[in-house]
């Protein structure tokens, strides 16, 4: 769609709405990724724009984003483009403990994620 | 040396793999989680049925999941990850103040209350004969909301307990646990790490119960408590696997004249000679001392001792 006609467009419009609408359509494409009924993306989708009757700042706002404060700095960081930081330099031993360590911490969030304790001893 | 590093990674990598696969076969495989407290998968059958309606596929991927080696200690690992960082939470349990874990508990859908609460009245409508009293007590969230993380989300159980008294109105008489436990929050009425409350707790209710009934009750000098455990960390903290907290103590409360009691279990056919089964305080699951846990259908069986019962 974007190769129709979208690209000359884009080429025209300042960086700061290339960058909005870049994440406008990676917002919503994630959400066309988790669900597979489209009652539940189209809930989804209303409660984004706020037909939810949620206020967009109250107290679970803050308390979202103050739990999660480390993983949104670190995702913010990873996320900036760094010549330095790239794989065009030589591969050394930081990188291999850093991917050592990433992967090791995933397959433990994968892990939790079967984790199911039952309350109750199921006979 | 970019060749070195670069073998070591496709090295490291696959042999991480390898390895892992490794203890999955090599390792004895658990037929039950104490952890988890359930059956773990047997070694999936493949038989063309099987097969075809996805059933292997999924016995096998939960086989692997279930027998992951070293699942606790990876579990462990998420949960401490977790604490490093400012999260408040893990699996559902919140991490309180003066260590206090707490179940999430949030807006529930009045609709299936309303349901639930009808099934209630009704089964009290269906036995005339019988008097019954229904008594909803909270969770340990809400009895104490100023011990939850700051600006945790938690929705008011006591506004589920109005509800539900408000239902009920028509059919059975209805004590809302919060006018029992309020007044005596500051006692240790409930396991800190654990969802059931202490036997403090059980205690207290016991004393409003009978008094809202007009019964006689024994008070705390007509009991023999003692503690059978100091070591006690229960469901909650199982399910949020957190670390550095004091595990909870098990007090039993026995009446000083006390009645000898048989409790027959009808799932597993046996009889036990009291209402506590010791053999539990060994294993990681403390709190089925009481009763020995959860049984589909237990009697209780007690000698005749009518000329002694005052009520």
């Amino acid at each position: 769609m974007e190769k129709w006609w979208g690209l000359k467009l884009l080429l025209y419009l300042p960086r700061w709405l290339r960058h909005l609408y870049a994440l406008i359509i990676i917002l919503i494409g994630w959400v066309l990724f988790v669900f597979d009924q489209p009652s539940l993306i189209i809930r989804y989708l209303s409660a984004m724009m706020g037909f939810n009757h949620q206020s967009l700042w109250n107290s679970d706002t803050v308390y979202f984003v103050y739990t999660n404060a480390v993983l949104l700095f670190v995702l913010i960081i990873a996320s900036l483009p760094n010549k330095q930081w790239s794989r065009n330099s030589e591969l050394s031993l930081f990188h291999l403990v850093w991917y050592g360590f990433l992967f090791f911490l995933s397959v433990t969030y994968l892990v939790d994620a079967t984790f199911n304790p039952f309350l109750y001893f199921r006979f | 040396m970019k060749q070195k590093t670069e073998s070591l990674l496709v090295l490291g990598f696959i042999g991480t793999l390898f390895l892992n696969s490794l203890f999955l076969f090599m390792l004895p495989h658990q037929r039950f989680s104490e952890l988890e407290n359930r059956y773990l998968q047997n070694d999936p059958h493949l038989t063309w049925d099987n097969l075809l309606f996805k059933k292997y596929a999924e016995e096998a991927e939960s086989f692997v999941t279930d027998h992951f080696p070293f699942r606790d200690k990876w579990v462990w690992v998420k949960s401490t990850a977790e604490q490093y960082s400012l999260q408040q939470e893990n699996n559902g349990i919140y991490k309180g103040k003066e260590g206090y874990l707490f179940e999430k508990f949030l807006e529930p859908i009045y609709k299936k209350i309303q349901q639930y609460t009808e099934s209630v009245t009704q089964f009290a409508s269906n036995h005339p004969k019988v008097s019954m009293t229904f008594m909803l007590a909270p969770t340990s969230v809400g009895l104490y909301p100023e011990r939850l993380p700051w600006l945790a989300p938690s929705y008011p159980q006591k506004k589920v307990n109005r509800f539900v008294d408000n239902q009920m109105k028509k059919g059975l008489e209805f004590i809302d646990g919060f006018d029992i436990l309020s007044p005596r929050a500051s006692e240790p009425i409930y396991y800190r790490t654990d969802h059931h409350w202490t036997t403090c707790g059980a205690y207290l209710t016991y004393i409003a119960f009978a008094e809202q009934k007009g019964w006689q009750s024994l008070s705390q000098k007509d009991f023999l408590i003692q503690t059978v455990s100091n070591s006690f960390l229960g469901s909650y903290h199982t399910r949020s696997q957190f670390n550095g907290l004091s595990p909870d103590t098990i007090q039993v409360y026995t009446p000083r004249d006390s009645i000898p009691t048989k409790i027959y279990i009808a799932d597993t056919n046996r009889t036990m000679t009291s209402m506590y089964d010791t053999s539990f305080l060994a294993k990681k699951d403390q709190y089925s001392y009481f009763l020995g846990g959860v049984h589909a259908l237990m009697k209780s069986l007690r000698p005749n001792r009518l000329n002694k019962i005052n009520y």
